[in-house]
């Protein structure tokens, strides 16, 4: 294309600006201007209600979704999951949700996050309804000043909220027992709170357990309440028959904490929040007078000391009066031996002086030392002394036993050593094993295989004999027996003839009778006949002479 | 046969002849009253009875006392019966002729059964020819029903109505009827 110049035109007029119309606005520009102002308030206006986003940190994004999961304080909506993303780290998940802005307020340094789900735990099932409704996430606002916008989310609920009025306290115990977050805790079988955290003491050797008690029952807990594991099953045996005490079924599976107060206590004092506990193993240790006297003994026993072990009771007649501290091996250079020292702690203030009136020595410790030594010292002399002895034949157990014995030896209380030697004896227990040992040798002794075995052809003779003696007695049942009554009744007719024969009026006595008349007759005759012939032998030449006249 | 045959036979003859013995003469007791048994009567009552004689007269020879306090046994003045049984029974007669419910027996009859047992111990019976007869007896009477015992005694002299030993049986014979008077005083009625 080429430029071609135009012809110049000077009657061309010049153009004139119109002031008035430059200085309006075109109508077109007004409505864009308009639009975008408003736009400006709408964006201005969401921006200010949106509120604050934060980031919670989770370990899973199970049932979250990107703007669909809520935020919910009390059920209501106070924000929404915006994003959802994987730490940089791959250790978390990051959720980031916009928050109302009147919910701002929440955002501080102690407000606790976490999600509901479906849950089942030990005692209870919780957020069914998520099932319908999806999961949410819930806050529990915190009451620090501190704002935040970052937070750690709980993975499990909170067991108490810090809307929920009680108080918590702290309790101490060797072991946690069967215990965990969520167990129940107890007053007269009520369930008035719940575990809400332990953690193991520094240096391991105890457990520190926080519990949460609901108002109004926290006002129970005083100084003088007793906190113990009220888990599983506690059973007893004694005089009245078996005993069996739980709190409820759910602290059998999930274990509890019961609290009650002792019962002499008296005052009405309410311990402040965060007071500190001992959580006792069972109800006994726990409701028991405490003992603030402890005279310490040390006891040297001759016998073994397998069974006996810390904490066993040391008793007089049946009675708990103290318990083994320790049992040590001790090497006396003196002597060159080995000595067993059993340490027992014994409380004299269970050993009440039955002299003792309203007015007790307490003025001083040396004044109660001087009447506990001398008390000791009375019941030594009066022949007490420790012995061991099996508490249960079944597991070997064994505890100290102090009993008065007649039959000893004086001794008396070493007061000069310490802790104090109190004086021992070799118990029965000792005595019988001995005797059972010395027995054992002698049954040791005994051919127990030769006298079973000649017991054996013993036995195999007389069952010889006695199937003989069965044969016999048969026979003489079956045979000899009908012979004898047979004999018998023979002998009876025997006997009835004889009688009939040999009675007075039997014809043979009376024969007998007149056979000896004429047998004394005859010997009458021989007699004259023979006197006859003394005075007339001729008699038998001549015949008889005359009579003389 | 010759002659010194016939001589040693008629010797012998004589010799025999001379061995002839004098007779015997034999004596009873007589049970008196004489007469039969009265007619049993009343309750009848059994009587036992026991005699005891003495051994010097207890023979079949009758014996008799002499004045130089000897006896003679009279070889041929004999007793029919010994004297034991003869003076038994005469006494049993005796008696049941003066009690007509009195049935008497010795020891063989009705032993044991007796309602009374008589025991008669003559501790004496002695004669002396044309003399007396003289009788001493003891008794015992037991009545058994009862359970009562009687003892007695007496002795009975009899003179002899003439010498000869009849009248010497008839004397034993009162005396023993006059011991039968006292017994039967003494035994028992129902």
């Amino acid at each position: 294309m080429t430029d071609t110049p135009l012809p110049p035109t000077d009657d061309l007029p010049e153009a004139v600006p119109d002031p008035t119309r430059r200085k309006r606005l075109p109508f077109a520009f007004l409505l864009p201007a308009i639009v975008i102002v408003v736009a400006g308030i709408v964006v201005i206006q969401q921006q200010l209600a949106r509120g604050p986003n934060i980031n919670i940190d989770f370990l899973s994004a199970d049932g979250l979704e990107v703007n669909k999961t809520k935020v919910r304080y009390k059920d209501v909506d106070i924000g929404d999951v915006t994003d959802i993303h994987v730490s940089k780290d791959r250790k978390k998940v990051v959720v980031t949700a916009r928050m109302h802005r009147d919910a701002s307020d929440y955002l501080v340094d102690d407000t606790r996050f976490w999600v509901v789900r479906p849950r089942v735990a030990g005692g209870s099932v919780t957020g069914l309804g998520t099932l319908v409704s999806g999961a949410y996430i819930s806050v529990d606002v915190g009451r620090s000043d501190v704002k935040r916008r970052s937070f750690d989310g709980l993975e499990v609920p909170p067991i108490v909220t810090y809307d929920l009025p009680g108080r918590e306290f702290i309790l101490h115990a060797e072991d946690i027992g069967s215990l965990s977050v969520g167990s129940t805790v107890f007053y007269r079988h009520l369930e008035v709170g719940q575990v809400v955290a332990y953690a193991l003491d520094p240096g391991g050797a105890s457990v520190t357990i926080k519990v949460f008690i609901n108002q109004p029952y926290d006002s129970y807990v005083t100084p003088s309440t007793r906190f113990w594991q009220a888990s599983g099953i506690d059973m007893s045996i004694d005089a009245d028959g078996v005993k069996l005490r739980t709190e409820s079924l759910t602290s059998i599976l999930e274990g509890g904490v019961a609290f009650q107060a002792l019962p002499a206590a008296v005052t009405k004092t309410v311990s402040p929040a965060d007071a500190v506990f001992t959580l006792f193993t069972d109800r006994d240790r726990a409701m028991r007078q405490e003992d603030t006297e402890v005279s310490t003994f040390v006891m040297y026993f001759k016998g073994s000391l397998r069974g006996l072990s810390a904490g066993a009771p040391v008793d007089l007649r049946g009675i708990t009066i103290g318990e083994v501290k320790g049992l040590t091996v001790e090497y006396d250079r003196d002597s060159g031996t080995l000595r067993f020292p059993v340490e027992v702690d014994i409380y004299p203030q269970r050993i009440r002086g039955r002299s003792r009136t309203g007015n007790h020595p307490t003025g001083t410790d040396d004044a109660s030392n001087i009447a506990g030594r001398a008390l000791v010292d009375s019941l030594v002399a009066h022949g007490m002394r420790a012995e061991l002895k099996t508490g249960s034949l079944l597991t070997g157990q064994k505890f100290v036993a102090l009993d008065f014995h007649t039959e000893v030896a004086p001794e008396h209380v070493g007061w000069d050593a310490h802790p104090a030697v109190f004086p021992t004896t070799t118990g029965a227990l000792d005595d019988i094993q001995d005797s059972v040992g010395s027995i054992a040798k002698k049954l040791d002794k005994v051919p127990f295989d030769q006298i079973s075995a000649r017991l054996m052809i013993t036995m195999g003779n007389l069952d010889d004999t006695l199937k003989t003696a069965n044969h016999l007695l048969k026979n003489v049942d079956g045979t000899v027996a009908p012979e004898i009554t047979a004999t018998l009744k023979e002998a009876q007719g025997a006997m009835k003839n004889a009688k009939e024969v040999l009675g007075q009026d039997s014809p043979l006595q009376s024969d007998l009778g007149n056979t000896l008349l004429e047998l004394s007759r005859a010997a009458k005759s021989v007699s004259a006949l023979v006197d006859y012939l003394e005075r007339h032998p001729e008699a038998l030449l001549r015949g008889k002479p005359g009579d003389s006249q | 046969m010759s002659a010194f045959k016939w001589l040693a036979t008629i010797g012998a003859g004589i010799m025999f002849a001379a061995c002839a013995s004098k007779p015997d003469h034999f004596y009873t007791l007589d049970v008196l009253p004489a007469g039969d048994r009265p007619a049993l009567a009343g309750t009848l009552l059994h009587v036992r009875l026991d005699v005891t004689v003495p051994s010097l007269v207890d023979r079949s020879e009758m014996v008799v006392t002499t004045a130089d306090n000897g006896v003679q046994i009279l070889d041929h003045e004999r007793w029919a019966a010994p004297l034991s049984d003869q003076v038994t029974q005469t006494l049993s007669r005796d008696l049941e002729r003066r009690r007509p419910d009195v049935l008497v027996g010795d020891r063989r009859f009705d032993q044991g059964k007796a309602a009374a047992v008589v025991k008669v111990d003559i501790v004496r019976m002695s004669a002396a020819r044309a003399g007396h007869v003289k009788l001493e007896a003891h008794w015992h009477i037991t009545d058994i029903d009862a359970g009562l015992d009687t003892v007695g005694g007496d002795s009975f002299d009899v003179p002899l109505s003439g010498p000869d030993y009849a009248a010497m049986a008839q004397g034993y014979s009162q005396a023993l009827s006059q011991l039968a008077d006292k017994l039967v005083s003494a035994l028992p009625t129902r």
